[in-house]
């Protein structure tokens, strides 16, 4: 089957700034794809792209297998969400999900005030169209909704109807541009698990773009990282999750985020934390400066500690429900924050102010190199320093 | 908010009076003229002079003016005339701004800085500077003493394209991009999805068109002849010349007529005038 969307080398500049360089991509149909990344990494613009909104400067858009670049969005059979939801201010919500249907369906002519009902088939249009909006009313439970306008709608229900307005055209591609972000905490919740559901009913494609990693871990089946403009990593979730590509994916994925500490390569590879090594082994690389990355739950905490092991102090404990966040800082360098991540019934024994040992799984352990990406790593046998 | 109470404390009540005497003197101001023509209207010829600033009149003359005015002066023609000018050159500004402005809000194309520099420009430029050219060409073509002559000059209304321009700026683009994605070509989008959402400003630049042209003395006189065309100032013009010599009363009630129409327009239209002045149209 071939590909819902692809891009292939897609390259963007406004101006003198480069935005997107050489972005590769393939999407399965039926994925939930999301592009995650910082501001203004490109995120958006990729999308503007992929919808035709924005032309790209070089490389190709296929959709469907059917290059797209000369096509106006409309031709493209895509529906979006916007941000802002984007419904037209002075039609009703039942006008505002028409829209798309009747330019599809009747003539320029046949949509101008006056004229319009001259046209006899008009009548017969108007009335399929207002049937299907009906259904996908039903489906996302705004009937009672119709005949508001976009102002006498709370945020929520301004989402639905902008959600509605794309799912009547039935396109082949669900573009949508932080749909969630201007919901309160509460109804994003809500809404990230009705758009899941969404997707799973509707077996389309979604192209969803976030910078709120927890949507795209939560709702995504891949995620694709943008990074200054670049791809720097796309996989499922837990790929991500797991085995960050490079330290700016490891320290946008995952919540508190990862921690990262400075560490060094001896000339035999071995990954030492100041003095002290790591049970780390490196497969390539000099030797120099290194970053080690760890996540807060693969830390333990250590009180009385016989063998030689890294040193902090905890400052302040959190309570997160089932969890607990323990702040420390680094003895060795101060500038170090630490955060681990521990169960509840386990936080009794760990008091702010005392000083604890630093240990961990050597194989749950991220190293980076001094270009920020991932470097492919052994463990030793014997551990030293690490957590029995 | 807090409660007013009452009584006020002496301070605020003070500067509460202080206030609007200010604007009750800058009301007589704006006011008094229209009183006066409404007063001179319904008096008596003689008492016109005579009667010093006494506001009250001794004897109402109301109808045998108005009749007067009605009789000895084609008002009518004039008025009819007016609203021929006026809606004329509406409908062409309009039909030329709105197009224009959108697309100097938003869209993107070389050279759009400098039109719209232009556009700035053209607002510091006054009638009469191009009024010779304008009369030439007129004359040249034979189209002196007609309604064109009287409208074209003002088809293109720079300050309708800044207003339209600084009023479609604030229209958010995601509505745009939407209604792209959702197939409407531009100048549906703007007709159908921009436009309705600037009416107040529409309304508000629609007033200052009409009240400008219908009381438009200037050019009229200079391409106009024959009282046919006369638009209701340069009716009142001829009328004042030829008929009424120094009957003040009757030439008030004219004036009082052909000024109704504008008041009651704007009476029709203040709220909508002033959302557009404030441009709190849309958000």
């Amino acid at each position: 089957m071939e590909h819902s969307l692809e891009l292939e080398r897609i390259s963007k500049a406004f101006g003198k700034t480069g935005v997107l360089s050489d972005i590769d991509l393939a999407v399965e149909p039926g994925e939930f794809l999301s592009l995650v990344g910082p501001s203004g990494c490109g995120k958006s613009t990729l999308l503007r792209i992929i919808s035709g909104l924005e032309r790209q400067d070089s490389g190709q858009v296929r959709i469907a297998g059917r290059p797209v670049d000369v096509l106006s969005p409309r031709a493209r059979n895509i529906a979006m969400v916007f941000q802002n939801y984007a419904l037209y201010p002075h039609m009703s919500a039942a006008e505002n999900i028409a829209l798309p249907l009747m330019v599809d369906r009747l003539s320029l002519l046949e949509r101008l005030p006056l004229i319009r009902h001259l046209s006899p088939r008009r009548k017969r249009i108007e009335a399929a169209i207002s049937g299907e909006i009906g259904k996908v009313a039903e489906a996302l439970q705004i009937e009672p909704l119709l005949a508001r306008k976009p102002g006498q709608l709370s945020g929520g229900q301004r989402q639905r109807v902008a959600l509605a307005r794309a799912m009547v055209r039935q396109p082949s591609l669900f573009l949508m541009d932080e749909p969630l972000s201007n919901l309160d905490a509460q109804l994003r919740v809500h809404m990230r698990d009705e758009l899941t559901d969404l997707h799973r009913r509707l077996g389309a494609t979604f192209i969803y773009v976030t910078h709120d990693q927890i949507e795209a871990m939560t709702m995504s089946t891949r995620i694709a990282m943008l990074d200054g403009g670049r791809l720097a990593q796309i996989g499922s979730p837990a790929d991500l999750y797991e085995r960050p590509a490079s330290l700016t994916v490891a320290r946008f994925i995952g919540s508190p985020a990862i921690n990262i500490l400075p560490a060094r390569l001896d000339p035999q590879g071995h990954v030492m934390l100041g003095a002290l090594p790591t049970g780390l082994v490196a497969s390539e690389g000099l030797a120099g400066p290194v970053s080690l990355g760890l996540r807060p739950e693969h830390i333990r905490l250590h009180a009385a500690c016989e063998r030689a092991m890294p040193m902090a102090t905890l400052r302040r404990s959190e309570h997160h429900g089932a969890d607990r966040l323990l702040h420390l800082d680094l003895t060795e360098n101060r500038q170090t924050g630490l955060i681990v991540r521990v169960p509840q019934d386990e936080t009794g024994q760990f008091q702010p102010g005392e000083t604890y040992g630093i240990g961990f799984a050597p194989e749950k352990a991220h190293l980076f190199g001094p270009s920020g990406l991932r470097m492919a790593t052994r463990t030793l046998p014997a551990r030293i320093g690490a957590a029995a | 908010m807090k409660a007013v109470r009452f009584p006020l404390p002496a301070g605020r009540l003070l500067r509460f009076a202080g206030a609007h005497a200010v604007l009750l003197v800058g009301a007589a101001f704006m006011l008094l003229p229209f009183l006066w023509m409404l007063l001179t209207a319904i008096r008596a010829p003689d008492e016109i002079l005579t009667g010093g600033l006494n506001p009250i009149p001794r004897s109402f003359h109301a109808v045998e003016n108005f009749s007067a005015a009605m009789q000895q002066a084609p008002l009518l023609r004039f008025m009819v005339n007016g609203v021929i000018i006026c809606s004329g050159i509406l409908i062409i500004q309009l039909l030329v701004a709105i197009p224009a402005a959108y697309a100097l809000a938003k869209l993107r194309f070389p050279g759009r800085g400098l039109l719209f520099a232009a556009v700035i420009g053209g607002l510091c430029i006054p009638i009469q500077v191009p009024a010779l050219p304008i009369y030439l060409a007129l004359a040249e073509f034979g189209l002196l003493d007609s309604y064109f002559a009287m409208m074209v000059p003002f088809f293109l209304s720079v300050f309708a394209i800044f207003l339209f321009r600084q009023t479609f700026r604030g229209f958010p683009d995601e509505i745009l991009q939407a209604a792209r994605v959702d197939g409407l070509g531009e100048f549906e989008i703007l007709w159908r999805i921009v436009v309705p959402s600037a009416l107040p400003a529409i309304a508000a630049f629609s007033i200052f068109s009409i009240v400008a042209h219908w009381n438009d003395l200037y050019w009229p006189m200079i391409v106009i002849q024959r009282m046919d065309y006369a638009p209701p100032p340069l009716g009142m013009l001829f009328f004042a010349n030829s008929e009424t010599g120094a009957s003040y009363g009757v030439l008030m009630a004219g004036a009082t007529i052909i000024t109704a129409p504008l008041v009651i327009v704007f009476l029709l239209a203040r709220r909508r005038f002033v959302q557009g002045i404030t441009m709190t149209g849309i958000k």
